[in-house]
């Protein structure tokens, strides 16, 4: 029986192996959001380096720029669920060196997932994904089957997809839970702690010839008021006085306070890639 | 360590190949003693001294019980057992103990809510009572003999190989003294039933890496505040996908621990009998977690009297006993909440059973009607906040508004439901010979392997562990 049962699993892996070598279009294969924030980290991990690449760093709030609004070679290392920190990590322990970096400024009082960075450079299991496309996350097989469904059912890019719906209803109870997190400050010494932190990332990162810009993700005006939300700001401000900071003045609208809906979001992809061309 | 991970894998393997030189036949249980402990103390390697202590409690415990003086083997016995039980507590409950009845300023309250849970405890802590009980009841026990050696080197080195052996350490199957000690003997590589083993793995690794790694990223959104914007169906179908994914979670590590034991020689019993099939409480029971359902049944149930004294004390020990069963999984008032549900239902089957009453229904209506109910308990076990627990069941009603019904979810949830499904459903199809089903088998093992390499979920440890 298990000589069998390695039969079938050898001429498996050989022919879907063949399958995502030759035969897979380009799908959208995201199957909930730590997949997409996977699937992210190994495109851009594994995939090849343009010379005048950028990246964006962030949260869920910059996961919704529109790519393709965007200059060329972009590359969005936004994870929903997690935070500036685990990009910036990304980019160092990958070795790329990118022309220029947007950090995201929202989150910036909010640990790194030690358990997200760990999975995509578990020693033994990266060499093995480097080696075999077959093995990431993108080319799962329930990912490509949900792909071809969502490319069945998209029409003509009117619209978010299925996988974008499912986070962008409007919602009362999360605009609260908002409300409440960002009615907080952390402690001083906290501050301290993670500015300290992006100090030296921004340091190290600059010291490998990348250009480093922060920008503040419009949220709804109200949560811009807050104290976690004003703090943020004044805090990038006071470390980082001769950086380029990006900021709209403009009123955007969101689902729950934080994220921008689809059509604002598309809107401030544009207004973003227009800010980007003008700075030198 | 992780059954899952790449270190676990270059554990074992060493340790398995060394296990079976014939140069190191003497020293297998040696072997076996250090690669646990390396296990255990991967994460936290202070640990290992609580590891330790009970190990050492319980060897002496068990050797004073059956070679002490025989007036004060009652007290040995008795020790031995408060001994364990004050571990459990004072590690499992003082937090509970501290945020219950100190206020948060107290330094006491303080002290007791930041002792740490090491990993395990609550399983080798009954594995220690099961030794020092069975000592001391002798004769009463199959194998008896074998439990407790003569030479307490010796038998020290059995019981901390029983106690650490790792496929069993951090979470179960709860394997008792006179299961595991009467089969400490020299073992052979040819000896391995090598298609058992590699059917449970297989199985086992599937179960836990591509049905239930994949379920709890859906089930994720089972959590406060988010399941408050769910249209009532998708809560019903995460509800579902959760009653699968701890199924797929806890069978899957079991059907790994009995397959790493069998590659060592060990042969565990049978911890998951296909559950979702029952047709009463009390059969669901029989058939999940079946080494704790039975350690609980003969080391708390029949103690307390069981059903010998009929009525009224029988409904009693039966709650009582699934109440601390309930309070045993977490140090949480929800999972007494989770005993007391179970334990009120069995009591209440018992009852109509007892007054001869008896539904006559299709046998399909009576496993729904208990796998839906079992399926709602374990809401309790989801969100250990009793108000959410609540707040979830009202959305369960009035969410029926909200617009979005969040396919991607719907979707991959019902996806990765179907395989536990269908493994329930292939075990009634087998109770009579099925000649394709032992044609067809390899492929079905391929295809898991397959599918094992390509779609297993994100890394995450066992649910059980936090037990």
């Amino acid at each position: 029986m298990i000589r069998r049962s390695l039969i079938v699993f050898a001429i498996l892996v050989v022919g879907y192996a063949l399958y995502i070598k030759f035969g897979k279009p380009e799908l959208n294969t995201v199957q909930h959001q730590a997949s997409g924030n996977r699937i992210s980290a190994e495109q851009y991990v594994f995939g090849p380096e343009a010379p005048d690449a950028t990246v964006i760093v962030g949260s869920s709030l910059s996961f919704r720029i529109a790519m393709d609004s965007l200059p060329p070679h972009t590359s969005n290392l936004s994870f929903g669920g997690l935070t500036v920190y685990d990009g910036l990590e990304l980019v160092r322990r990958s070795g790329k060196k990118p022309k220029r970096i947007l950090v995201e400024t929202n989150m910036i009082f909010k640990e790194a997932d030690r358990a997200f960075l760990d999975a995509v450079f578990q020693p033994g299991l990266y060499e093995l994904r480097k080696a075999a496309p077959i093995l990431r996350e993108e080319n799962q097989p329930t990912g490509v089957l949900i792909g071809y469904i969502k490319r069945a059912m998209k029409q003509g890019g009117q619209g978010p997809d299925v996988a974008e719906a499912d986070s962008m209803q409007m919602s009362e109870n999360l605009l609260n839970t908002n409300r409440g997190i960002f009615a907080k400050v952390p402690v001083d010494s906290t501050q301290e702690r993670f500015m300290a932190t992006l100090e030296r990332e921004v340091k190290a990162l600059e010291k490998n010839g990348t250009e480093v810009l922060f920008v503040e993700v419009p949220i709804s005006a109200e949560l811009m008021a807050s104290p976690l939300a004003t703090r943020a700001r004044e805090s990038v401000m006071e470390h980082f006085p001769t950086h380029t900071f990006i900021r709209s003045d403009r009123t955007w609208r969101t689902t729950d306070g934080l994220h921008l809906e689809w059509h604002n979001a598309q809107r401030y992809s544009r207004w973003l890639a227009q800010q980007l061309r003008s700075t030198p | 360590m992780l059954f899952n991970s790449i270190p676990f894998l270059l554990l074992v393997l060493p340790t398995f190949v060394l296990y079976y030189l014939p140069l190191m036949r003497g020293f297998q249980l040696h072997l076996i003693i250090i690669s646990s402990f390396i296990f255990y103390a991967y994460n936290d390697p202070a640990l290992l001294t609580l590891l330790l202590v009970s190990i050492s409690i319980n060897i002496a415990a068990s050797y004073a019980v059956v070679f002490g003086p025989q007036q004060h083997r009652r007290t040995y016995a008795t020790l031995g057992v408060v001994a364990n039980l004050g571990i459990l507590l004072f590690f499992k409950y003082g937090p509970l103990f501290g945020r219950s009845f100190f206020p948060e300023t107290s330094s006491i309250g303080q002290f007791l809510v930041s002792i740490p849970l090491p990993v395990g405890i609550s399983f080798f802590t009954f594995q220690g009572i099961s030794l020092v009980v069975e000592a001391y009841k002798g004769k009463q026990i199959e194998e008896y003999d074998a439990i407790v050696v003569r030479g307490i080197a010796r038998h020290g080195l059995r019981i901390a190989a029983f106690k650490a052996f790792f496929p069993q350490l951090v979470a179960g199957p709860v394997v008792t003294a006179h299961e595991f000690l009467p089969q400490v003997r020299t073992k052979y590589f040819k000896d391995i039933n090598w298609n058992s083993a590699f059917a449970s793995l297989v199985v086992g690794y599937f179960l836990k890496m591509v049905i239930a790694d994949n379920l709890k990223d859906q089930t994720f959104w089972v959590t406060f505040p988010y399941f408050r914007d769910m249209h009532s169906i998708t809560l019903v179908v995460l509800l579902f996908g959760y009653s699968f994914q701890i199924f797929s979670d806890f069978a899957g590590y079991s059907l790994i621990a009995i397959g790493l034991a069998k590659l060592f020689g060990y042969d565990f019993p049978t911890n998951f009998n296909f559950p979702y099939i029952s047709t009463t409480f009390a059969e669901f029971w029989r058939r999940w977690h079946i080494s704790l359902s039975t350690f609980l049944r003969n080391f708390l149930y029949i103690p307390l009297g069981g059903n010998r004294k009929g009525g009224f004390h029988t409904y009693k020990n039966l709650m009582l006993t699934m109440v601390l069963g309930g309070l045993w999984h977490g140090a949480a008032w929800s999972y007494a909440v989770w005993g007391f549900f179970h334990g009120l239902v069995l009591a209440l089957e018992r009852l109509l059973k007892d007054a001869g009453w008896k539904v006559r229904l299709p046998a399909a209506i009576h496993m729904l009607f208990i796998f839906c109910m079992v399926t709602l308990a374990w809401l309790l076990f989801k969100l250990p906040e009793f108000s959410h627990v609540v707040e979830y069941m009202r959305c369960l009603f009035t969410n029926t508004h909200i617009a979005n019904l969040q396919p991607l979810i719907l979707f991959f949830t019902i996806l990765f439901s179907i395989p536990a499904i269908i493994y329930h459903l292939m075990h009634l199809w087998t109770r009579k010979p099925q000649p394709l089903l032992t044609r067809i088998k390899p492929v079905l093992y391929g295809i898991m392997l397959f599918l094992i390499l390509v779609n297993s979920g994100g890394g995450a440890s066992f649910i059980y562990f936090q037990f």
